[in-house]
């Protein structure tokens, strides 16, 4: 997965996509994205949705198999203004880390959980996270990647 | 009047991915679609147009 140095100079090699077409509704057209490093063995298969949430709040799991599983939370603002968004982890129950994040229009945000959690995230297998946003229901996708290339393992949450 | 629009929460290519982009038309009519590709800023990069018979699908090569 990609890090987060990126600046204005970057090069064009990650990101988020967008699909418009002619069809007479919005499922006319079926997509994905796959992603694949053929010398780890890793695949994601990312669908491109409609977003039809109704909420500003995004609620899931994270977790891995493995200590040695890194885990990485990616947020992408759909929309073509910038959006505030806050992050909270949770473990067992409690809330262990929260960060806020300003999101360009199209832009993303990819968090290391491992980074993120720090000292707190030790050898915990999952927890929760909320992800809530000042913006229209729906401006926000996210997407979960677990990845240990030394033994093969791809998956997404 | 606007068009549909579906998104993709992420691609990469880096760290030796390769990234392909799947477009199936679902329905009996020729279908256009539009893909546009942003960076992790949200700069964005138009990719030529695809024209998909009815029925038909395409994989389109975002690089590797």
């Amino acid at each position: 997965m990609a890090g987060q140095e990126h600046g204005p100079d970057a090069p064009f090699t990650s990101g988020s996509l967008q699909l418009e077409h002619n069809g007479q509704t919005i499922w006319a057209l079926a997509a994905q994205v796959t992603m694949t490093d053929t010398g780890h063995h890793l695949q994601f298969d990312i669908p491109v949705t409609v977003n039809q949430a109704r909420s500003s709040r995004l609620e899931g799991l994270w977790w891995r198999l493995d200590p040695a599983d890194r885990v990485y939370l990616i947020f992408t603002n759909v929309d073509a203004r910038p959006l505030a968004v806050r992050s909270t982890f949770y473990i067992a129950g409690e809330a262990v880390m929260s960060g806020e994040w300003r999101l360009g229009p199209h832009a993303c945000q990819v968090l290391d959980v491992d980074e993120v959690l720090g000292a707190v995230a030790g050898s915990v297998g999952q927890g929760g996270i909320t992800l809530t946003y000042e913006g229209e229901p729906g401006s926000l996708l996210a997407r979960g990647f677990v990845v240990d290339p030394a033994r093969g393992f791809s998956s997404i949450f | 009047m606007e068009l549909p629009v579906l998104y993709g929460a992420y691609w990469t290519i880096e760290d030796g991915y390769e990234a392909q982009l799947t477009l199936s038309n679902t329905t009996d009519e020729a279908l256009t679609v539009w893909p546009t590709l942003y960076d992790i800023m949200g700069t964005p990069l138009a990719l030529d147009a695809v024209e998909l018979g009815p029925h038909e699908y395409i994989v389109v090569d975002i690089g590797s």
